[in-house]
């Protein structure tokens, strides 16, 4: 009787344990110090800090650097460059290379439609970065466009937009001695 | 969801009154939808706005048109209107970049720079002139924001703006001033013969 | 002196019957006393009361949506207090931005502070979004959740946008010109686009009431929303954990 016992809890653990290797997920977790803990205090006063070193980062910044003010508005008087928004410059450097229709409207829409679609398009199942080089390629390359383009919009753009070396070293092209 | 539309749908064709009244009650209820939908678009469209009128008179010196020399170009930069004078008469120029919206510059040159560099440019077909190596600089109009650039009577010729700026039109008033309506394009032959 | 006593003891008792009606759990001494608190505040309960130590790493996280959100907060109250002193009219809204630079106490780091949490903000949520790619984050059961946050995205750049004409600078204007002529070029109904966008054909003073009250009000109000389903989804789904 005893056996019998024996031998249906160890068949059972057996079960149990093929079923949880099954199951496992693909990623491997650490678990020996993975351990349950109650959020309050411990999560809670990390994002307090956090909270606390963006405060004040942000009060320190805003003491050293002014926020730009230009003139007053004018619509006979566009300024030379005239700039979007450093996180825009990226779509003005589109928007001054390709038709607008393009630049503008189709390639954003494409972009965020995509951005939506990104998870049902991955049919990847693991999480390691060791098993989806391909997306973390693909995101690194994203990335690094709209950093490049964003950087070119910002330094390397000059009087009309014009591709600039001497904006770089802060030496702005005279316009011949006119008004640019 | 979808098999409650089929029964709906097949009720329906029994038409009890129960599913009549049901499928009455949502065509309202969509039909409803739609019209607040396309009332509030229609709310937040302008019926009246108080912008600067289309149509105005210049002033001052340039209200007459005895005062404007033939081939010259004047900037309205106030109303961001070009009034250009020709052998033929005069035309009007919408002052707006077409890639964009910004206001155009005059420049007295626009493309010593490009004949320099090397690149082709097509003729002023206003002035029949051509921007050479010898003579290389035409006035024109440059945009700030990125770079299109206009001979002196609109056409593109270089940058990212798609066509030529708009002409707008142009008469004579009663008392003899220039009267110019912005929110009238005209073509490319207009002329106000005086 | 029995009296003076028994009203001492009495404001006592009241006291800290006050502190325990706000209060109710005392010091979170033990793990019991701190779940409760965390289940029955108001405050903290968009936090799961257990968390594994492994979901809240800052090498993992880098508290980059937490900060993200706290950035909104920021933003959130300096445009309070902005507000107090700003007009949107093209008469009244460049002088204003004057006055708040060189005439309000403490006006301009009030209005340097909503500027630059405005591009931090931008930042944070480009970081968080890379950081729930480059993790993986986003796949079964997260995939409503992700696209949740590329709308939040999409609303902090438009609330950017909308911010950057307010001022009535020669910066507001050419660039609100520019994107507002990008929606000309969309198929159908572009210029109609524009028009209800700018309420009139060029960016005046009816644009700069629209662009106010989207940046004040209605963007804010959506985005809020958004997050509200975006953090429920967070606790629903699960922290996504380490890898």
């Amino acid at each position: 009787m005893a056996t019998e016992a024996a031998d249906r809890i160890a068949a059972r653990q057996r079960v149990e344990a093929r079923r949880r290797q099954l199951e496992a997920p693909t990623t491997v977790r650490d678990d020996s110090e993975d351990e349950m803990i109650v959020s309050f205090p411990e999560f809670i006063f990390k994002e307090f800090i956090a909270a606390v070193a963006m405060t004040v980062f942000l009060v320190v910044v805003s003491i050293f650097l002014q926020a730009p003010l230009l003139g007053q508005a004018n619509p006979g008087v566009t300024p030379n460059p005239s700039k979007a928004p450093w996180y825009f410059l990226g779509l003005q450097e589109l928007l001054s290379r390709f038709p607008p229709l393009m630049a503008g409207v189709a390639f954003p829409t494409f972009v965020i439609v995509l951005m939506i679609l990104v998870p049902f398009l991955d049919r990847n199942p693991s999480r390691r970065p060791s098993e989806r080089k391909v997306a973390i390629i693909l995101f690194a390359l994203y990335m690094a466009i709209v950093v490049a383009l964003v950087i070119i919009g910002t330094f390397f753009r000059g009087h009309e937009f014009i591709w600039d070396w001497g904006w770089v070293l802060g030496n702005p092209q005279n316009c011949g001695g006119a008004a640019c | 969801m979808a098999a409650d539309f089929r029964r709906l749908v097949e009720d329906s064709r029994v038409m009890t009154r129960r599913s009549f009244l049901a499928i009455a009650g949502w065509v309202g209820f969509t039909a409803a939808s739609a019209i607040a939908l396309f009332q509030s678009v229609k709310f937040i469209q302008p019926n009246a706005t108080y912008e600067d009128p289309p149509a105005f008179k210049p002033v001052g010196d340039l209200a007459f048109p005895a005062n404007y020399a033939v081939g010259s170009t004047t900037v309205l930069i106030d109303k961001r209107v070009v009034i250009n004078r020709d052998q033929d008469g005069f035309y009007a120029i919408s002052l707006i970049c077409t890639h964009l919206g910004c206001t155009p510059r005059y420049f007295p040159d626009v493309t010593s720079d490009l004949v320099l560099a090397g690149t082709q440019i097509s003729k002023d077909p206003d002035t029949g002139q051509l921007a050479t190596k010898a003579n290389p600089a035409l006035p024109g109009f440059k945009c700030p924001c990125h770079g299109s650039r206009y001979f002196r009577d609109a056409d593109n010729f270089f940058g990212p703006a798609p066509r030529p700026m708009d002409r707008v039109h142009m008469e004579l008033a009663k008392d003899g001033r220039l009267f110019v309506d912005r929110s009238v394009i005209v073509d490319h032959k207009f002329r106000l013969k005086v | 002196m029995k009296v003076i006593r028994g009203a001492v003891d009495e404001m006592w008792s009241i006291m800290g019957q006050m502190t325990s009606a706000v209060f109710r759990h005392g010091l979170p001494l033990t793990d019991k006393i701190a779940a409760r608190t965390a289940l029955t505040n108001f405050v903290l309960h968009i936090h799961p009361v257990r968390v594994r130590r492994s979901w809240i790493r800052m090498s993992y996280t880098l508290c980059l949506g937490g900060l993200s959100f706290f950035l909104f907060i920021v933003l959130t109250v300096t445009g309070l207090y902005l507000m107090f002193y700003y007009v949107p009219s093209i008469n009244h809204a460049y002088q204003d931005m004057r006055d708040l630079q060189f005439v309000v106490t403490f006006g301009g780091l009030i209005r340097n502070m909503h500027r630059w949490a405005a591009h931090a903000m931008v930042i944070t949520v480009w970081l968080h979004m890379a950081r729930v790619f480059l993790t993986g984050s986003y796949k079964k059961p997260r995939e409503f959740n992700w696209g949740v946050g590329t709308l939040l995205l999409l609303i902090t750049l438009l609330l950017s946008f909308t911010g950057y004409l307010l001022p009535w600078d020669q910066l507001s204007i050419w660039a609100v010109t520019v994107g507002t002529n990008m929606a000309k070029y969309a198929p159908i109904a572009g210029p109609y686009t524009r028009y209800l966008m700018l309420g009139g054909h060029a960016v005046g003073d009816a644009t700069l009431l629209r662009f106010y009250v989207m940046h004040v009000v209605g963007l804010p109000l959506v985005g809020f929303l958004l997050m509200v389903v975006h953090f429920w989804r967070v606790r629903k789904d699960g922290f996504s954990g380490g890898l």
